[in-house]
């Protein structure tokens, strides 16, 4: 945070020193009325700027002060020698070297061998009102289904653990035939029991009573 | 291959699973950034024009800039949120660092009409900021969390087998859930069924304790050039084309833990913690015009295309479940406690889905009313703006970008898609404000009302904003100062139930948030 507000100081520090233009004027408020400010004009004075700008040669100039400007568009530089097969135009990644090997290498980092898992965040869309209008009105014991306040239930009145009951069409309260435990007939896993010695890749439930 | 069909005959049931609706409400039910001055005249800004904000609601507004400016808009918000979930209250505070609308807008007059200009901005605004701590806990006879995993394991039709592998399909929730006992299979009335353990504590008649945190960070970040072009004065159009950067991430817990004082009744606690993130970039366009009949009035119109992003989803749960006798059948000891992380069931590392979202379309209409349109700073006195923007929240769209989407994920995205339609609804929002000004001086006062986006009009929500600012203007530059007041409402479900009545909390947000615009003329 410090970061952004001591960026942000800079960056008004850096403008208000270009705001020299309305510094004695009055400042233009947009909203109201915009005064024009023509570009051509704009445009003009700033080529008559470059015109009266004397024409300098900064390389020369500074190549007889310092000696590196002179190699500055050196072709034999190091850098750009065809004798450099690490040449910094070949640096992203890749490498080629003959007397090495015939073909390029690779140097940037590896990635997951494994599988990334792609499984969406799930939730059962039936639970959703107007999804599937049959089930919302069931599971509130209501016959106005017309009435999805009706299909919340916010409060720990006395009544509502009876409603838990009234609504599970079961002599057993813990009964509930929505969540019927269907696998495929090809697999018996059974109540608590361990998927343990199952085919490779599973996961194993500790054992209960352990 | 037995996955896929698996899956396939999972969604011909009519039984289908995809990315959360809510995600839909979260990127597009948010009230309207700004710089200072615009957000202490409620945020409207469809028709006033003269002000960088202009890019991301009307560009058209644009137009009215034949100077050049450049704004910073630091600020800073504070969350305090008060929560009722069953009748129980909580509070609790988050305060974070914000930005406004800041940039440059460079305008200029024609060298050929007296009176046509050119506009051009490039702008970077927080169009939503997620960063919240809501934390809610209360008594709950009726249901339990751990129901969601039971419905969702027994309506799979997998096996336990097929849940608990390093690579599963059902990682997250029910895989952890089966692996630490919290749900499994019970014989009732010779019929095998799925069970949550805390269900054993409903059904004697007691109750659970219940208890969500949840820390959410991040926001929109949307970049955006706009232009627009004054002809005569009279008629302004504005196009800007923004790239909105997704940076969200959510940090949740829930514990549910056993009322009574019996030690020996299945089940004691349980602390399920969900990490994820959504990262993205996106594209959208907005395209405006303006019209001024006479001096002092604008008329304008804009509309915002949808955002089309592309996300990426990284997700790691964990669970901890601590079981009481009988049903941990242990000579040795009362309970006992296992853990999991969903790592477990997804390779070793994080979970990545990867998505489309296509946020709704808006349409703002807005009329404006200016005191004295004159050159002389001194004779100008006031405005009055309002805006009425329609948002199409029911239009929200999702697709699978997957490397290798199953045909039941593609499935269960169209169906994503529909239930969007019948949850959500297209709602009205309001921005009202006005500005006196007084030479260099200026006081200003706005209303904002976002409408509730729920078809179901049980759940109430809403944001409302109160504001109000000051500002000065003079020697090229200029600061303005605002305070704005949002008073939010809406709801949040911890989970929800296919064949029980669901449950939710209310929330009333007071989010106040100071704002500082400093601008520079040039």
């Amino acid at each position: 945070m410090q970061t952004k507000i001591l960026l942000l100081a800079l960056s008004a520090a850096a403008f208000s020193s270009c705001s020299t233009a309305y510094k004695s004027a009055q400042t233009p408020d947009d909203v109201y009325y915009s005064p024009v400010k023509i570009a051509e004009e704009e445009q003009k004075k700033e080529r008559e700027e470059v015109k009266n700008e004397p024409y300098v040669d900064y390389q020369i100039s500074m190549g007889i002060r310092d000696r590196r400007w002179r190699d500055f568009r050196d072709d034999y530089n190091y850098d750009n020698s065809p004798y450099n097969y690490t040449c910094k135009n070949y640096s992203y990644g890749y490498y080629y070297n003959p007397y090495y090997y015939p073909w390029a290498i690779y140097t940037g980092k590896t990635s997951y061998s494994k599988p990334v898992n792609t499984t969406p965040r799930m939730v059962n869309l039936n639970t959703y009102n107007g999804y599937n209008s049959k089930v919302a009105a069931g599971k509130t014991f209501n016959n106005n289904s017309g009435k999805p306040a009706n299909n919340y239930n916010n409060s720990n009145s006395r009544v509502g653990n009876l409603i838990r009951e009234v609504i599970t069409p079961s002599n057993n309260s813990s009964s509930n035939n929505s969540r019927t435990y269907t696998p495929p007939s090809s697999n018996n896993s059974s109540s608590g029991s361990s998927s343990s010695g199952s085919s490779s890749g599973s996961v194993s439930r500790p054992k209960r009573g352990g | 291959m037995k996955k896929h069909l698996l899956l396939i005959s999972l969604f011909i049931s009519s039984i289908t699973y995809a990315q959360v609706p809510e995600d839909a409400i979260r990127f597009s039910f948010y009230p309207q950034n700004g710089t200072a001055r615009n957000l202490a005249i409620g945020g409207a800004m469809g028709s006033l024009g003269g002000d960088l904000n202009a890019t991301f609601v009307n560009p058209a507004g644009l137009g009215f800039y034949k100077t050049g400016e450049f704004v910073l808009t630091p600020g800073f918000l504070l969350n305090n949120n008060k929560i009722s979930y069953r009748e129980a209250a909580s509070q609790n505070k988050k305060d974070n660092f914000a930005l406004g609308t800041t940039g440059l807008v460079l305008g200029y007059g024609s060298r050929y009409k007296k009176n046509t200009s050119n506009a051009l901005s490039f702008a970077v605004t927080q169009t939503a900021n997620f960063n919240n701590h809501i934390q809610y806990k209360g008594l709950n006879n009726y249901s339990s969390f751990s129901e969601q995993f039971a419905e969702e394991f027994a309506k799979s039709g997998y096996s336990i087998d097929d849940v608990l592998t390093n690579n599963s399909s059902l990682p997250y929730t029910s895989a952890p859930a089966l692996y630490t006992y919290l749900i499994d299979t019970v014989t009732v009335n010779g019929n095998i069924q799925v069970k949550g353990v805390p269900e054993y504590i409903l059904d004697a008649g007691q109750a659970l304790q219940q208890e969500m945190i949840k820390t959410t960070k991040g926001g929109i970040t949307e970049i955006a050039i706009g232009y627009a072009h004054n002809k005569n004065d009279k008629w302004y159009i504005g196009a800007t084309l923004a790239v909105p950067i997704i940076n969200y991430s959510s940090h949740t817990i829930f514990k549910e833990s056993d009322t009574s004082a019996n030690t020996a009744n299945n089940f004691k606690q349980f602390e399920y913690t969900d990490n994820f993130t959504t990262k993205g970039i996106g594209a959208n366009a907005k395209i405006g015009i303006i019209y001024r009949p006479k001096d002092y009035i604008r008329i304008g119109l804009a509309i915002h295309t949808p955002s089309f992003m592309s996300l990426k989803d990284t997700r790691t749960t964990s669970l901890t479940t601590q079981l009481e006798r009988p049903y941990w059948n242990s000579p040795y000891s009362m309970d006992t406690t296992i853990t999991i992380s969903s790592r477990e069931f997804t390779n070793n590392q994080p979970g990545e889905s990867r998505y489309s979202q296509n946020t709704p379309f808006k349409a703002i209409l807005s009329a404006s009313y200016v005191f004295r349109e004159t050159e002389n700073v001194k004779k100008q006195r006031a405005f009055i703006t309002a805006d009425i923007e329609y948002v199409h929240h029911r239009g929200s769209k999702f697709g699978s970008q997957n490397e290798e989407p199953t045909e039941g994920e593609k499935e269960y995205y169209k169906a994503l898609t529909r239930v969007i339609k019948a949850s959500y609804k297209g709602n009205f929002n309001f921005r009202v404000g006005g500005e006196l000004k007084f030479n260099v001086f200026m006081a200003r006062l706005g209303f904002a009302y976002y409408g509730n986006p729920y078809k179901d009009a049980a759940l109430k929500a809403r944001r409302m904003l109160l504001s109000g600012g000051l500002g000065y203007r003079n020697k090229g530059m200029f600061i303005d100062i605002t305070y704005v007041h949002a008073m939010n409402k809406d709801v949040d479900f911890p989970y929800r139930l296919e064949d029980r009545a669901n449950t939710y909390a209310t929330l009333k947000q007071q989010r106040g948030n100071a704002v500082a615009t400093v601008g520079f003329k040039f």
